[in-house]
């Protein structure tokens, strides 16, 4: 249980951070917004550490990425960023629902693991795919914007099934 | 050891069909779980709310979330089959009487068991023991005990629910696990009414009849065939003449509860149709132990009729026909039941509201017939007027005289009526009715 604690408590502030980092180093806009930032992320903070304690209440555990949607909504960030900010949120989602079942019963984290495999790879497919997407240059048409996409969630795809095979 | 019923408990235990483990398979019914269709829904509108923003950075953001949900959706190919291993404690228990059912509900390799709930009809009632564990590795081990509400026979259901796929799809499984039948509860009696004219059965009443016996009835003359044991030594010493003791016969009684099935009037407390079931196994129960053959009729719903008879295995065979009575809406009546139901000479017990103007008039013919009848009024309640109407207590009067009227015109014919009021016990109700024999033969 402890273990499942930190767990969500790690990948919420690596959620936080990746939120908090990639909207930083974007381009600076006014005070106010930054005022509205940061206010976000206390919040978010808030919401991590109340979804850590009581993982059975999901609405904390939406109210954390909603905090961090509305951070990278307030600040506009690169696509890299936004996919693994993406990709941390996920795995903070992941973490408390381990933790929540950790808690009603002993869990396997292998079997856990295994069972949540597709998910991962999910994932790490559609991620790359959007992230090859959003950073083509602009000049490129979106036919051939979208074929860059596929191609890259396709090699990831068959990455992914050699590594898990 | 005896229990209220007067047998013995461990007979009663035997007949309860302690059952053996019983292994069942429930298929799962799959579906979307709930907030999936609000998570898509949220989607469709932020996807074109971004591109139309040049917001493609946000695509991205939520490009993993979508990924995951559709990687979990796409190899979701989680087992369709839940299995339970039940036993349960009993399979047959009196009202007010309680049974232990243990379920070990076992989900498919790659399915989340989220728990198990025990449902029945209202014949039983249902508590979680605090032994009920928490799934653990897909399996659950709980314990339930069911209660027995009321008269009837109830399944048993084991529902469990799960998930899969990352909590995508979620599905419940209900299955049929056991049969329970819950058998009405029977006051103990003291006294059953017993017919004047008891039929050539060997039993414990002192009859008219003069024969073999034990208790004294009178001296004679010796006629030719009379035992030579039965000669009066010291009598026939005094007159000289050989004299032989006369003994009553000890004969059996039969008698039948009779069930006005034909309406069932909820009450305060049980209806009509439960407190009939009630009394009637209650003077079967009574008479049986007494030794006398005994007998029940339903009438008026859904026919069920024993014809009387001894032992164990009967009182069982009754409480089976007893299960199965239902309220119709038939007039009462005997003529469908065959001669051996409501052997001649047999001493009636009648449950009925007394609701139906032909019901006094089927009684009354059977007293012409020659039985001797007792009725036992069941209704509890009267109609209430309605405030502000005054023909509403006009309708009551009248249907007090009407009832009152019932009640004379089966006195006349001699069929005594007494009533069952509530906190009232039925052996206070029969035992003036059981002092002196039911008086039959024709009128």
């Amino acid at each position: 249980v402890n273990r499942g604690l930190a767990g969500c408590l790690g990948t919420g502030a690596v959620m936080l951070a990746v939120a908090a980092g990639a909207t930083w180093t974007s381009p600076p806009g006014d005070a106010a917004s930054r005022g509205t930032l940061v206010l976000v992320l206390l919040v978010g903070a808030l919401a991590v550490v109340g979804a850590a304690l009581r993982p059975g209440v999901a609405a904390l555990a939406g109210l954390a990425v909603l905090c961090v949607v509305l951070a990278l909504v307030a600040e506009p960030v690169e696509p890299v960023d936004a996919g693994v900010a993406g990709l941390a949120c996920l795995g903070f989602l992941l973490a408390v629902r381990l933790r929540r079942q950790a808690r009603s019963a002993p869990v396997d984290l292998g079997e856990w693991l295994a069972g949540h495999r597709p998910m991962a790879v999910g994932a790490a497919v559609t991620t790359s795919a959007a992230v090859a997407a959003a950073s083509a240059p602009a000049g490129w048409s979106p036919l051939v914007t979208a074929l860059v996409g596929l191609a890259c969630g396709a090699a990831c795809a068959l990455l992914c099934r050699a590594v898990f095979r | 050891v005896t229990d209220a019923r007067g047998l013995d408990a461990a007979r009663i235990d035997d007949a309860r069909g302690l059952d053996e483990a019983r292994i069942d398979t429930g298929v799962i019914a799959w579906a979307s779980a709930g907030w999936l269709a609000a998570a898509v829904a949220v989607g469709v509108l932020a996807v074109p709310a971004a591109a139309a923003a040049g917001r493609f950075d946000l695509l991205v953001f939520g490009a993993p979330l979508v990924g995951a949900l559709a990687g979990a959706w796409w190899s979701a190919r989680p087992g369709d089959t839940v299995r339970s291993r039940v036993t349960t404690s009993a399979q047959r228990v009196f009202e007010g009487e309680s049974l232990l059912l243990t379920a070990e509900v076992t989900a498919p390799p790659g399915v989340e068991l989220l728990g198990a709930e025990v449902e029945t009809s209202e014949e039983l009632t249902t508590t979680p023991c605090p032994t009920t564990q928490r799934p653990v590795a897909r399996m659950l081990r709980g314990e339930w005990e069911l209660r027995g509400a009321r008269r009837g026979r109830s399944t048993v259901w084991l529902r469990a629910t799960v998930r899969a796929a990352g909590g995508v799809l979620v599905g419940e499984a209900r299955q049929a696990v056991a049969d329970v039948a819950v058998f009405p509860s029977a006051e103990r009696l003291g006294a059953v009414p017993r017919p004047v004219d008891l039929p050539d059965l060997l039993g414990v009443h002192l009859g008219r009849r003069r024969g073999e016996g034990v208790e004294f009835a009178g001296i004679r003359e010796y006629q030719p065939g009379d035992p030579i044991r039965s000669i009066n030594w010291l009598v026939t010493a005094r007159r000289g003449r050989p004299h032989v003791t006369e003994r009553l016969v000890e004969q059996a009684a039969s008698v039948v509860a009779v069930i006005d099935a034909a309406a069932d009037v909820h009450q305060p407390g049980p209806s009509t149709l439960e407190l009939s079931v009630r009394g009637a196994l209650s003077v079967v129960t009574a008479a049986l132990r007494r030794g006398d053959r005994s007998g029940v009729a339903a009438l008026g719903g859904v026919v069920r009729w024993l014809a009387p008879d001894l032992g164990r295995r009967h009182y069982y065979r009754v409480l089976e026909a007893l299960l199965d009575v239902r309220p119709g809406d038939e007039p009462l009546g005997y003529r469908s039941l065959p001669p051996a139901a409501l052997p001649p000479g047999a001493a009636l017990v009648v449950f009925t509201p007394l609701l139906d103007d032909r019901a006094a008039g089927v009684l009354a013919d059977l007293r012409r017939r020659g039985f001797g009848l007792v009725v036992v009024d069941v209704l509890r309640t009267e109609p209430t007027p309605r405030p502000g109407s005054a023909h509403d207590a006009i309708a009551v009067r009248m249907w007090r005289l009407g009832r009152r009227g019932v009640q004379r015109r089966l006195a006349e014919v001699g069929v005594p009526v007494v009533k069952w009021a509530a906190g009232t016990e039925l052996d206070e109700v029969l035992r003036p009715v059981s002092r002196r024999p039911l008086s039959g033969g024709r009128r």
